[in-house]
């Protein structure tokens, strides 16, 4: 299966796939290779990994990026000489302007598909069996162990693959109760969509996909801290454990406010690469121990 | 040729001359009062000079001079010389940037700025328009706006952050949308853009659909209509401003000897966004600057020698004594963008006015590529004759990372000149050791490729 890889929930995985793709949320590798974004001071690492690493790969048809967030949307430029790249503009307002703009995008994105890289649209009732709902990836967990805390796992992406950190996390006794990271993806209910040609289908998803769209970037993103509010009212963790990378300056601001605002212990770990580095374990460790005591 | 020098504040407060505007007062006030940075640069001294650093040191007093003749105040954040056009279209609201307060570092009261926003958490590692959040938590440097208007989208992830903290901290934003300028695909209506860019027709009507919400939040505030003939004005006056600045730039960048100081320039092009705050009064500040480097060309006076090093700076440093390096080192400016150059444009006054804004707002370098923004700085600086380019990075911007590299190699290949990059701290002090000595390092390069 012919792939294209990408790391937001924005881009809709439902249109790459009935467009006989194969959709890849990326997931970080262990090594950030060398590659068309060189290794500069203020470059967010996970962006250079995501552009390095997939425009290295055989298995990549092509890459989606979007306009979230800056560093991405400057990544791009540095991709498109190796691999195709489509960049997408998602509107950071949720109005019913900006949702038309992102139907047109996810349109330019259905033509990109096609015609640029020979896939296929197909008819209403395939495409409609395509939008299906997939199931809440916000990750809610029942573990729960004696002797042992919950947290919340909450943050941006980072070059260190999230199984890791959850290791890190139960080798201290903390229990992950939820994870909004922004590997997240949120599915569509194809029950709602409406349109008789694969065309009305596509925009009208698109809309859905961008209205139920719920993340930092908005502006304003107080959707994306009730959610989280609404979260640890209902799972009552002992404690959050925000991740971001270095350069995120996004991830850095949301979380001075969350720890103004969520009322609970908040653990920042900036990771600076694609591994955990000692001050970080540290953090975690005591962490753990200020829950536990 | 005769080659003028930069002089230290106390001879500049000499000059300090009966019927200048009241607002111009004495540097030495601001030295006492915090600002102590000043009291290290150098100054271009002539009466032109005085009084575009007393325009620039003034905005605070100007706009509470404002509110007290029941003016309303636009916040105008981010999106750099487009809302601030309809906001003074309308009679009764005045428009500033609160995104201005970048600029109180290189004075030294951001100092102060920077310290509060850093209380909060936001320090070295965040662009130093932190200073703004500063300037919002303190209640100084300007009082507080009636409208906070913001634009998003196609924005650096510093500033989107620190609106949206600004917005958390319970200031409310209007906020609305620039998208990312696309290159057009192959079927779709384009349009010509200032600066030479092309945008598709989709995406100015998707800009003036935002800027029609703009203009009813702008008429709420008002009380009354803003109509067409209204923004026309608005445009024209805009457009007024822009072309005694580009005359300016113009003149300053053909010159034999740069006929104005490189600091002073720096200001004056500031004026391109910051203008709104009082319009008539930095066309006065500007004609008269205008007028200064008219007079010095005729005469044949400047500040730098005929075989000074000619430069186009990219970006605004975050240091204003950096600028003097360049006249201390025999360089000269022959070419700039400040990050704005989309505001030193005409605005199409013959189009319908939101489009002819929209326009404007999506021809601005930081909605577009960076390959677009390298390609008008090849453009320029190849016109003008520079010899070198120096990319001046903004500590912690989250575009700065890229953009020197992808500005450097298409530089490199089409032009074959050298690019240095710099990363001027606000706090001054890698000044004359790590940048001069860099800077001082490129000219040398320079003189030796003239070889």
């Amino acid at each position: 299966m012919r792939r294209i890889v990408h790391c937001s929930n924005r881009v809709p995985d439902w249109l790459i796939r009935a467009a006989g793709f194969e959709p890849e949320m990326y997931q970080p590798g262990r090594t950030i290779p060398d590659g068309p974004v060189p290794d500069i001071e203020g470059v967010c690492p996970f962006a250079r990994m995501f552009v390095n690493d997939t425009c290295r790969r055989d298995d990549t048809d092509g890459i989606v990026f979007t306009t979230e967030c800056d560093q991405m949307r400057r990544s791009a430029e540095f991709a498109g000489s190796i691999k195709p790249v489509f960049l997408m503009n998602v509107p950071a307002t949720v109005t019913e302007h900006g949702s038309e703009l992102y139907a047109d995008e996810v349109e330019r994105l259905a033509g990109f598909l096609v015609n640029e890289l020979g896939g296929t649209m197909p008819a209403p009732e395939t495409l409609r069996s395509v939008i299906e709902r997939r199931p809440d990836e916000t990750g809610r967990a029942a573990a729960e162990g004696a002797g042992r805390n919950k947290v919340m796992l909450l943050g941006g992406h980072v070059c260190v693959p999230v199984g890791v950190f959850r290791t890190l996390l139960d080798d201290y006794a903390l229990d992950v109760v939820a994870e909004t990271l922004s590997q997240s993806g949120r599915g569509l209910d194809a029950c709602a969509t409406t349109g008789v040609d694969s065309a009305a289908l596509v925009r009208s998803a698109a809309k859905m996909q961008f209205q139920d769209g719920c993340d930092i970037h908005q502006r304003p993103n107080n959707k994306f801290h009730s959610v989280v509010r609404s979260m640890v009212d209902e799972l009552n963790p002992d404690g959050v454990v925000l991740l971001r990378q270095t350069w995120c300056d996004r991830w850095y601001l949301e979380m001075l406010r969350f720890r103004e605002t969520l009322g609970i212990s908040l653990l920042d770990v900036e990771l600076n690469g694609p591994s955990i580095d000692a001050r970080a374990v540290c953090r975690v460790q005591a962490f753990a121990e200020s829950l536990a005591g | 040729m005769k080659r003028l020098q930069t002089c230290g504040f106390s001879e500049f407060d000499s000059q300090v001359r009966a019927g200048m505007p009241g607002y111009v007062r004495p540097l030495s006030e601001s030295i006492e009062s915090g600002d102590g940075r000043l009291s290290s640069i150098g100054f271009d001294p002539s009466d032109a000079s005085f009084r575009l650093w007393g325009f620039l040191r003034s905005e605070e007093a100007r706009l509470s001079e404002a509110v007290k003749r029941g003016k309303k105040l636009v916040g105008t954040m981010k999106d750099l010389g487009t809302v601030p056009v309809l906001a003074y279209s309308l009679p009764d609201l005045t428009a500033f940037y609160p995104d201005g307060a970048w600029w109180l570092p290189c004075m030294n009261v951001g100092a102060k700025a920077l310290k509060a926003a850093s209380a909060l958490g936001i320090g070295e590692n965040i662009c130093p328009v932190r200073a703004m959040i500063g300037a919002f938590e303190m209640r100084e440097n300007f009082p507080l706006p009636d409208r906070l208007i913001c634009s998003v989208g196609a924005t650096c992830d510093d500033f989107s952050a620190l609106a949206q903290f600004l917005a958390g901290r319970g200031h409310d934003i209007v906020w609305w949308e620039i998208p990312h300028r696309r290159q057009p695909g192959a079927n779709e209506e384009v349009v010509r853009l200032s600066g030479g860019t092309y945008a598709p027709v989709s995406q100015v009507a998707f800009v003036r659909e935002e800027l029609r919400r703009v203009v009813r939040v702008l008429e709420d505030l008002a009380g009354m209509p803003l109509s067409g003939e209204m923004m026309r004005t608005g445009i024209r006056k805009t457009n007024a401003v822009r072309k005694v600045l580009g005359k300016i730039r113009e003149t300053v960048f053909c010159a034999g000897s740069q006929p104005v100081g490189s600091v002073e320039l720096l200001i004056a092009e500031m004026l391109a966004i910051h203008f709104c705050s009082d319009p008539d009064e930095s066309m006065e500040v500007l004609a008269g600057l205008l007028g200064q480097v008219e007079q010095r060309v005729a005469a044949g006076e400047g500040f730098s020698a005929e075989d000074a090093v000619k430069v186009f700076w990219v970006n605004p440093p975050a240091d204003f004594g950096v600028m003097n390096i360049l006249d201390k080192l025999n360089c000269r400016l022959c070419g700039t963008d400040f990050m704005f150059q989309h505001a030193l444009d005409q605005i199409a006054e013959e189009e319908d006015p939101l489009t002819a804004l929209a326009m404007c707002a999506l021809a601005d370098p930081m909605a577009g590529s960076i390959a677009d923004r390298a390609d008008r700085i090849r453009r320029e600086a190849g016109r003008f004759g520079a010899e070198a380019i120096v990319v001046s990075r903004i500590p912690g911007a989250s575009h700065c990372a890229f953009e020197g590299r992808i500005i450097a190699d298409t530089l490199t290949e089409h032009l074959d000149i050298p690019v240095l990059q710099l990363e001027i701290q606000s706090s001054g002090c890698s000044m004359d050791q790590v940048v001069g000595g860099r800077m001082e390092a490129l000219c040398e390069t320079v003189r030796s490729l003239r070889r």
